[in-house]
């Protein structure tokens, strides 16, 4: 586990994976620490803040007003379920985020370093909502939602040669990663702000020279 | 934290996620029943999946022995209760809704009960046949509450509330329509001509003799050809509700040769082998009641809840349900002999497309073929043999091997059991719902079945009826109606030898769409019921340029005038996604062909729709704003203006030659003429338009028997006057389109 050119992250790692995501740690040494200062419930507390108004923004794109009014206690109650099917990814992205910033040398405390991470978090939430619409698409269709939609997509004619599987999928991805895109604009600043107040909080490690750089 | 800990709270989260997901399933979620009390719904109603509803255990309802052939006929419009799902359904369910479903129905005749479909009436070629319809209907029925009526529709409006988003709750209009028959137009069931259980009538309200308010009295010549008609509910705006609610009945027309016996000279199999099948598609809740989709609270498995609320707040485009009904009963079977039956099909759904065969309830293997010997107006010269196989969804008219049927096509087909004893058969469905721009039946799809045979009862007699994989004509020879006379040739897909059109109209279909791109109404030739111009009740209403008044007093502009006895060639070419059955009344006509118009490679819509857009002035006139609400909008000029009628001066012909108002067809044909399919080569008088296709149809206005060459434009061939009475109707049968603006008032003129 330390064949590795970098003794420290490969201690990160193993930490990482014998643990458990204890990133932060007494064996690691506070300079570790604040490249990766995560934490499990820190990671699901970013992702509930980070999976909340991203599904949202989400449900609010893909339903119209009028299916909104219709039936608004079940529009809040889908939005709240989704949120919780889609944590996991969002635990996902905001691991890998920070886990990708800190490979990438970005601190975690300077204004361009916390947007950084939050672009990263951001990014990969938006990739694996790709896969992550897949399942929405069968979540919703074991559950019947298409029902509560208007269903006639009267889309342009239909194209006289059916579209082959590639096609198909590719339509699906491109339009799942816009969508995907669109849930950060506001996915993005909120991660922003959540960063850098997570980072003005008081840490046993500080004072160990927050401003330092990496080397 | 741990990483344990972690994954834990991650499965709990996700597992409460997918709790609610499973408890906001509105096929029984205790969720989305909670979250439904805010929703304004007359009867929250929780769908019953059709896919689990037990398939082919009821016996289908026949009327054989039972038709009423009376040359004076009392049809009541009843409520009443029928068991339409098995019946192990209603028997767990609690009072009242045990006792059956609630629908309306006729009942044909003194001594029968009421049903639906109502009893068949069997009447004599050339013998009149008088109907009293009596609207007998409660003036608060229980199924009102269930099928929310939208009073933003132009429709009968018996209490004048026209414009109110409230739902309906006066007494039901109704009226009868005898499809496909050649009558006067005061007995054919004009949508104007409504009468209601407390004795309102619409302005085109007619009636043999005085009677009863609540009652007309329509009288049929039965001059035409022996054939498969059917009579159902024709109320302006409210035929979705009324023929979903169970207000249809065969009318069969026989004559010397088809007379049903069992010595008919035709061979053709009569008596217990004779058997009508009226297939619709309904929508069923967990009560075993009837569900038509009013809100999101209320939704039907198939179709969303209404697109445009803030305009119409309970009409939906098409209405599609997941449960199969045949002669009122869901999925049922029936006992055959090994032998040959003849089944006379209508496809009654308000929107759904079938497109069937038979396959081995087993092994799901090809089953018989289907032969068709007749269409909707009267048999073929000779059987076409539809194999049924397996296909690929279809989005054009390319020939297919299917029995295919829009709303209100009848098939007349023999189905040859011989040789099948022990044998079940499926008859099957793989139309798309809409059709064909909706998505290809999933392989679980419950309306994949339509109903069963079951080839289990003894042979009770040697089988000598017409064979018809022999070929033999059905037409032409001795003791046989004569060979159709054709206006079109079905081979060449051409006008035939000596058929002189004196006129030629281009007619579009076009559907307007609301902000969100929901269907918000249909329109031919884009002109709306009234044929005027709608500017928001703010400057006056225009009349269509090119328009005449209706001499009826019913407030209609007629574009269609022409005279009777001429020919005319009537081109649709169809700027929406989705086939509409186009139905003429008062006459049967033939299809010529259909031929594509180029496609916009960007835009996937027709080429000619920017041409036709581009003709349009601009100007104010009503309309969705994008608020979703309707009122005055400033349409630009080039903007497509939904029923302001055609962009030009409908009665100046276009560089094509033809009447409609429209830029000439011509220059955007791209590919060949498509012949007929071999199984539309006969009378017709419902056809299916083709989206992207110009579909063309050959009208005369004479009696079917007519020789070519044998009547002149102005000469009344009819026994009766055609030129008078509140008119005629060309419209759309899907239902929900005709209700809302899919449909144009015409007369023929002298
Ligand atoms: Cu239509």
């Amino acid at each position: 586990m330390t064949h590795t050119a970098n003794p420290g992250a490969a201690r990160i790692e193993s930490n990482d994976r014998v643990r458990g995501g204890t990133l932060r740690s007494v064996e690691v040494g506070p300079a570790r620490a604040r490249v990766s200062p995560l934490d499990g419930g820190q990671t699901l507390r970013l992702a509930l803040l980070l999976a909340l108004p991203v599904i949202g923004v989400e449900q609010l794109v893909h339903t119209d007003r009028p299916t909104l009014a219709a039936l608004p206690l079940y529009q809040a109650l889908h939005w709240l379920s989704d949120t919780l099917l889609a944590l996991p990814l969002a635990a996902v992205a905001v691991w890998g985020g920070q886990r990708l910033a800190t490979r990438l040398r970005l601190g975690e405390r300077t204004p361009p370093a916390i947007v950084g991470r939050a672009c990263l978090i951001a990014l990969l939430f938006a990739l694996v909502l790709v896969p992550g619409t897949a399942l929405h698409d069968a979540a919703d269709r074991l559950t019947h939602v298409h029902v509560l939609f208007p269903t006639h997509s009267h889309v342009p004619l239909p194209s006289r040669a059916a579209p082959d599987g590639v096609t198909t999928l590719a339509r699906f991805v491109t339009h799942a990663l816009s969508d995907g895109f669109v849930g950060q604009v506001v996915g993005l600043p909120l991660m922003i702000l959540m960063l850098a107040w997570e980072g003005r909080k008081p840490r046993p490690e500080d004072g160990a020279a927050p401003a330092k750089k990496e080397a | 934290m741990s990483t344990r800990r972690t994954f834990l709270q991650l499965g709990a989260a996700v597992g409460a996620g997918a709790l609610v997901r499973w408890q906001l399933d509105p096929t029984g979620g205790l969720l989305f029943n909670a979250s439904r009390v805010f929703a304004s719904v007359q009867t929250p109603q929780t769908p019953l999946p059709g896919g689990g509803v037990r398939q082919f255990v009821e016996a289908l309802p026949t009327f054989v022995g039972r038709r009423v052939d009376d040359s004076f006929i009392e049809v009541g419009m009843v409520a009443f209760q029928q068991a339409t799902l098995p019946d192990r359904l209603y028997a767990g369910l609690p009072a009242p809704f045990n006792a059956g479903t609630y629908v309306w129905g006729y009942q044909v005749g003194d001594d029968t009960r009421p049903s639906w479909p109502g009893t068949t009436i069997e009447a004599q070629r050339g013998r009149a046949t008088t109907i009293k319809y009596v609207n007998s209907l409660p003036l608060n029925p229980v199924l009102r509450t269930y099928l929310t009526i939208d009073q933003t529709i132009h429709w009968a409006d018996p209490l004048r509330q026209m414009g109110s988003v409230s739902p309906y709750t006066g007494p039901i209009p109704t009226v009868v329509h005898l499809h496909g028959a050649e009558d006067p137009s005061a007995f054919d069931g004009a949508p104007e001509a409504w009468f209601t259980p407390d004795g309102r009538h619409g302005k085109g309200y007619s009636t043999l003799f005085a009677t009863d308010r609540n009652a007309a009295v329509y009288h049929y010549h039965n001059d035409q050809q022996a054939t498969t008609l059917w009579f159902h509910d024709h109320s302006l705006g409210m035929t979705r509700i009324n023929v979903f609610s169970g207000l249809a009945a065969f009318y069969f027309i026989r004559d010397q040769f088809d007379t049903g016996e069992h010595d008919n000279s035709l061979r053709l199999p009569a008596g217990n082998q004779e058997v009508e099948l009226l297939i619709q598609d309904r929508q069923f809740d967990t009560n075993g009641q009837l569900l038509f989709p009013d809100s999101a609270a209320n939704p039907s498995l198939v179709d969303g809840p209404p697109g445009n609320p803030g305009v119409h707040p309970f009409w939906i485009p098409e209405f599609f349900g997941d449960v199969v009904v045949v002669n009122g009963r869901s999925w049922p079977y029936l006992d055959v002999e090994p032998r040959r039956y003849r089944f006379r099909i209508v496809n009654a759904s308000n929107a759904r497309f079938l497109r069937m065969g038979l396959a081995d309830s087993t092994s799901g293997a090809v089953g018989p073929p289907i032969w068709q010997i007749g269409t909707d107006g009267g048999l073929l010269d000779r059987p076409v043999k539809l194999l049924g196989l397996p296909e690929q969804p279809a989005t054009d008219p390319s020939p297919t091997t299917r029995l295919f049927l829009a709303p209100a096509e009848r098939a007349d087909v023999i189905l040859d059991f011989r040789g099948l004893f022990g044998a079940s058969l499926t008859l099957t469905n793989d139309a798309q719902v809409p059709f064909p721009s909706g998505s290809p039946l999933a392989a679980s799809d419950p309306t994949r079945s339509v109903m069963q045979f079951r080839v289990n009862l003894p042979l009770s007699s040697q089988d000598t009826t017409y064979h018809p994989a022999g070929g033999a004509p059905l037409r032409g020879g001795p003791n046989q109606e004569p060979i159709i006379v054709r206006l079109a040739d079905p081979a060449s897909g051409q006008p035939a030898p000596g058929v002189e059109p004196s006129v030629t109209r281009q007619l579009v279909l076009f559907e307007a769409e609301g902000p969100t791109g929901q269907p918000l109404e249909d329109l031919i030739n884009n002109t709306k019921w009234r044929g005027t111009r709608d500017r928001a009740g703010n400057p006056p209403d225009v009349p269509v340029p090119g328009s005449k008044p209706d001499q009826f007093g019913q407030g209609l502009w007629m574009t269609e005038l022409p005279r009777v006895g001429s020919t005319e060639v009537w081109e649709f070419l169809n700027l929406t996604v989705d086939a509409h059955p186009i139905h003429i009344h008062l006459i049967q006509f033939q299809l010529i062909n259909r031929q594509a118009v180029a496609i916009d490679p960007n835009t996937g819509a027709p080429t000619y729709t920017a041409a036709y857009a581009s003709r349009f002035p601009g100007g104010a006139y009503a309309g969705v704003r994008p608020d979703g609400s309707w009122g005055l909008v400033n349409y630009p000029p080039g903007m497509i203006i939904p029923g302001y009628g055609p962009p030009t001066d409908y009665s100046k012909p276009n560089a094509d030659g033809a009447l409609g108002g429209n830029p000439a067809f011509s220059p955007f044909l791209l590919g060949p003429i498509i012949p007929p399919n071999p199984n539309e080569g006969g009378w017709k008088d419902t056809v299916k338009v083709f989206p992207g296709f110009v579909n063309r149809f050959v009208i005369r206005w004479a009696p079917q028997a007519t020789p070519v060459g044998g009547v002149q434009p102005g000469q009344n061939l009819f026994s009766f006057d055609p030129t008078t009475g509140p008119g005629y109707v060309v419209h759309c049968h899907i239902l929900d389109h005709e209700d809302n603006e899919m449909m144009r008032p015409y007369l023929p003129t002298l």
